[in-house]
């Protein structure tokens, strides 16, 4: 309880007087009666040395600002409880229940490997529920004795049936309060809920923020078969019509509890997170699993693909394999109407090398081959697009390509139309795909090891 | 009216400071003599010799109290009638062979020729003047001020009876100090010589460098009792009348007991007294002062001190070194950039950091924060008072340092750093991240080649934390935002302080972040030298020989053969 409350407000205004006061032309003449003759003179009288306002005038400010320290926002960092990632559930009488992975500074590395004390779990899983996320928050204050500090959250995460039931009324929060960072990303995780997700850990990683980072931006730079998506992505998608939101998703791979040797005295990991395909939303709510092929598919057609391996059957010598890595990809999405019909066109084109070839393989004797391996790309690529496409339009009946979107943006007069009944109009949806992929390296060498078919 | 004169108390300006009445026209070289009582107990010192040589000597005498280094010498000379005559100096100013042989012995045994016609005493006078006297430099005097100013300066005092004028003869000579090199402003590359504390060897120096007689030197005396001399330097034509006026004008008003360093002489003449930036920019290399002169300043030279002051000066000169100018112009605006950037960091890092720590923490990468947090654990002083206390014991440490003998200078840096430092983070008192904050910016400031401006960050810095750990980022910026409004409404001698940043000029940006080579320099700063402003002929950037002078050697060379 602070015996001494600041007043800024007041101290400006008494200072301000103290400055009219002091200023010459403002100057009160003294009263005779009271103030007697003046030791130094009588010239002297009433007036201030330039020397001696200046003095009072710092001293004032300093004192001002210094009686003002401690209030408004500040906040020693040592007092802050670093939230790195958010896991929401709604429990069973709808209230929110808020997962929190918290670090602990002092357990992390760095620190570490002083004395015999075993090093301790680096992070602090604490939950609180609330009506909202606000209250959740805030009622971590009941058992946490450092403040909630939220800024630095990497990760929101849903758990699969809050996802199911909707989730625009949790991010408001997320959009709304000043900590939360709109660049965290958002998962749903597969069959789990997020607060039992948030036990896993990671292998190499300590902090499980940081590997789940770290994983996201693994897989979306080798592998392809996911969508990196944060709040904002999502956010935009779920406040613009004729798109929908997809998520990342995270799956739970219960791992035998192994014993694991070397410096770390974790003795077992119980479970490790994979990061695997995509959630797709309609409108907030979560209505399917998009698996690998398909999120590779959706990462086509949106033309996010950033590096994926492609394998397509040897020309020269099937059935062994030819590993293409794709390392530029591009799609144009053009929406138009045939004849009455909305119809959408969709252009990929796509850069690639040669990486692996099995089998028999040398362009030189055949250029042909290299056009051939070309055209089967495309077709695998046809293949996984339409695989989404179908799945889309016919079973889930979400249009996460944001192909409404397009018509929106390209053909607002025939949006206009379109618009209202827009969930009819999306399964009945015609996709052209027009494919085309370039081949340009074959890494380091030509022709394969083995010379003769 | 109110916030008029609240923003002017704020910045300092006040436009009426002089409280002494402004003298009217007198003399360069006796401006105290007027309006100031002489605190001599001896009889007035303005007041004229006599005509008899007893009283002369008695008053010179009785003025000095009978001190011990006061030579007296009466004599008569050799000639009939004998004249008397009596020789003053001052003991250890003097070179005693020039006083014997060049003053003493022609007087005490005149030539033949002379001594046959001796004649009344005023033709004395004369011939000592014009034919005994073997010393380079003589003077008369008039007064009584003129021969102690004379003898205080190493001068011998030759008085003749029956006259009422004596005779000063140039005999200076002591001990001094040689050329060194300059202890603060030191170069890689770059002349080697500096000041030293008498002013002659001073202007010498100058002189050697600027041949030219254009370059004029002017000199006053000021200081009641040590009677200092101050001499303006500047070249006739480059430095503007209404500057050197100025200049003269500040000077003359100085009534002080004495001046024993530029320093003084600084805060009197400066104009605005009570900012903390110094707004004349001091050197002790002949070859700056040279350069500055060839820009249109004016130097001050006082004479006891190495330390020259050059009037105006303009913030980024105090970010520049005369090896700027030496060094490949690449080198000269790179290494002038660096000191920028370390300004900056010496003003505002620690201020940064303690705002970031305990109002910003969402602005550090999580990694980092993280990093800090660990560190920061079981520190019990909140963020900005263990900045403080880290820059306080560092103030002490370079201020301990610093006035100690260079070898146990040495030793209080390496217990300060290594075992202050060290211990104070292995007890848990500070963080190493403030460490190294408060080690990155001490580094920073020593980087400011002008020490006095690199003390002003510092006390700014100070300021400069508490805002920041009050309001965060927010004073930080209400600090700096003050700061600047300051330095625009500063002026030296009238003229910008930020010039060219202040006033932007384009043309003299030549010279300030960067440093064009010279052949792109034609002109001289605009403010400071309008008159003559070309420096350079034109098209003297250096090109390759042409192609053709190559054929026609080529072809020459083909005759030859």
């Amino acid at each position: 309880m602070p015996l001494f409350i600041p007043r800024p407000g007041l101290w400006l205004r008494n200072g301000i007087k103290i400055l009219v006061r002091l200023c010459p032309e403002n100057k009160i003449k003294p009263k005779e009666s009271t103030r007697g003759t003046h030791p130094k003179g009588d010239d002297r009288r009433g007036q201030r040395r330039p020397v001696e306002i200046v003095l009072i005038l710092a001293f004032s400010l300093v004192f001002m600002l210094l009686s003002c320290s401690g209030c408004w926002d500040k906040t020693e960092i040592e007092d802050l409880a670093i939230l790195t990632a958010w896991g929401v559930d709604r429990e069973e009488n709808g209230d929110i229940l808020a997962s929190a992975v918290i670090v602990k500074p002092f357990a992390v590395a760095g620190k570490t490997g002083e004395g015999s004390a075993p090093p301790e779990r680096p992070f602090w899983l604490a939950s609180s529920s609330g009506r909202n996320m606000l209250e959740a928050m805030c009622n971590f204050a009941a058992f946490s004795p450092r403040f909630i500090f939220c800024a630095h959250s990497r990760f929101v995460i849903f758990g699969e049936e809050t996802a199911r039931q909707g989730v625009e009324k949790i991010l408001d929060f997320f959009e709304r309060n000043r900590e939360p960072r709109l660049t965290a990303n958002l998962l749903v995780v597969k069959d789990m809920t997020a607060a039992e997700f948030l036990k896993s850990e990671f292998e190499m990683v300590p902090l499980p923020p940081e590997g789940g980072l770290g994983l996201i931006q693994n897989a979306t730079r080798r592998l392809g078969t996911v969508v990196n998506v944060n709040l904002n992505d999502f956010l935009i998608a779920l406040g613009s019509e004729g798109i929908e939101p997809v998520a990342g998703c995270f799956e739970v791979i219960p791992k035998r509890p192994v014993p694991l040797e070397g410096e770390l005295e974790r003795k077992e990991i119980i479970q490790s997170p994979v990061i695997n395909g995509a959630a797709a939303f309609k409108d907030d709510r979560l209505v399917g699993w998009l698996n690998r092929t398909e999120t590779r598919g959706l990462q086509w057609i949106r033309g996010k693909v950033e590096n994926t391996p492609l394998l397509v059957e040897n020309p020269m010598a099937p059935p062994a394999l030819i590993g293409v890595e794709v390392i530029r990809a591009n799609s144009a999405v053009t929406p138009s109407m045939v004849k009455g019909k909305p119809h959408v066109q969709i252009k990929i084109e796509l850069e690639g090398n040669i990486e692996d070839a099995q089998g028999f393989f040398d362009p030189k004797t055949d250029p042909a081959v290299l056009k051939n391996i070309e055209k089967r790309m495309a077709a695998v690529i046809e293949k996984e697009s339409e695989a989404v496409l179908h799945r889309c339009q016919q079973e889930l009946n979400t249009d996460i390509f944001g192909f409404g979107a397009t018509f929106h943006r390209s053909l607002p007069q025939t949006w206009d139309r379109l618009r209202g009944n827009w969930d009819t109009e999306f399964p009945r949806l015609e996709v052209s795909l027009d494919i085309k992929t370039h081949i340009r390296l074959s890494g380091l060498a030509i022709e394969s090891i083995k010379k003769i078919k | 009216m109110f916030w008029k004169s609240f923003l002017g108390k704020l910045f300092f300006k006040r436009k009426k400071q002089q409280r002494l009445p402004e003298t009217g026209n007198e003399t360069e070289n006796n401006i105290l003599q007027e309006n100031m009582p002489s605190p001599d107990p001896a009889p007035a010192a303005s007041a004229n010799l006599s005509t008899d040589l007893d009283a002369n000597v008695a008053r010179i005498t009785a003025a000095y109290g009978e001190s011990a280094d006061l030579v007296v010498r009466e004599m008569e000379t050799a000639t009939s009638p004998p004249i008397k005559i009596a020789v003053f100096f001052i003991d250890g100013l003097v070179i005693n062979l020039a006083v014997t042989e060049g003053v003493v012995a022609p007087l005490l045994a005149p030539p033949a020729a002379l001594s046959a016609q001796a004649k009344p005493h005023p033709t004395f006078f004369e011939a000592a003047n014009k034919t005994l006297l073997q010393i380079g430099e003589v003077s008369e005097a008039q007064t009584f001020e003129d021969i102690f100013t004379g003898l205080a300066s190493g001068k011998t005092a030759v008085l003749i009876d029956k006259n009422s004028r004596a005779l000063l003869t140039g005999t200076e000579g002591w001990k001094e100090r040689g050329i060194e090199e300059p202890a603060t402003e030191s170069v890689v590359r770059g002349p080697r010589d500096s000041f030293a504390e008498r002013l002659r060897g001073n202007t010498a120096l100058l002189r050697l460098r600027l041949k030219s007689p254009r370059l004029r030197i002017e000199e006053f005396q000021l200081g009641e009792l040590t009677k200092t001399t101050v001499a303006l330097a500047y070249i006739q034509g480059l430095a503007t009348d209404k500057l050197l006026q100025e200049v003269r004008k500040r000077l003359k008003r100085v009534k002080i007991d004495g001046i024993l360093e530029s320093g003084y002489l600084e805060e009197f003449i400066e104009d605005e007294p009570l900012s903390p930036f110094p707004q004349l920019l001091r050197s002790e290399r002949p070859d700056r002062v040279a350069a500055s002169l060839l820009e249109g300043k004016v130097a001050v030279f006082t004479d006891g001190t190495p330390f020259v002051l050059l009037v105006p000066s303009f913030l980024p000169e105090f970010l520049s070194t005369p090896e700027d100018y030496y060094e490949r112009y690449f080198i000269g605006s790179f290494i002038r950039l660096i000191r920028y950037v370390a300004i900056i960091i010496s003003l505002v890092l620690p201020s940064v950091y303690v705002a970031i720590i305990t109002f910003h923490q969402e602005m550090l990468p999580t990694e980092l924060i993280l990093s800090i947090a660990s560190q920061r654990e079981g520190i019990p002083f909140p963020t900005f008072v263990e900045a403080f206390l880290l820059e306080l014991a560092f103030e002490i440490l370079r201020e301990a340092g610093l006035r100690l003998p260079r070898v146990i200078g040495q030793a209080v840096s390496i217990v300060g750093v290594i075992i202050i430092g060290q211990a104070a983070v292995q007890a848990g008192l500070v963080s190493q991240f403030m460490l190294i904050i408060v080690a990155l910016t001490a580094v920073a400031s020593f980087a400011t080649p002008v020490f006095s401006l690199a003390i002003t960050m510092r006390l700014l810095r100070f300021v400069l934390l508490i805002l920041a750990s009050t309001l965060g980022f927010f004073g930080i910026l209400a600090g700096i935002y003050t700061i600047f409004l300051h330095l625009v409404s500063l002026r030296s001698f009238g003229f910008p302080y930020l010039k060219p940043l202040g006033p932007v000029m384009l043309s003299d940006l030549k010279d300030t972040l960067v440093r064009v080579p010279f052949w792109a320099m034609r002109t001289r700063p605009r403010l400071v030298a309008p008159r003559d402003r070309v420096r350079q002929a034109e098209g003297l950037k250096p090109k390759p020989p042409q192609h053709r002078e190559r054929d026609d050697a080529k072809n020459k060379g083909g005759d030859g053969a």
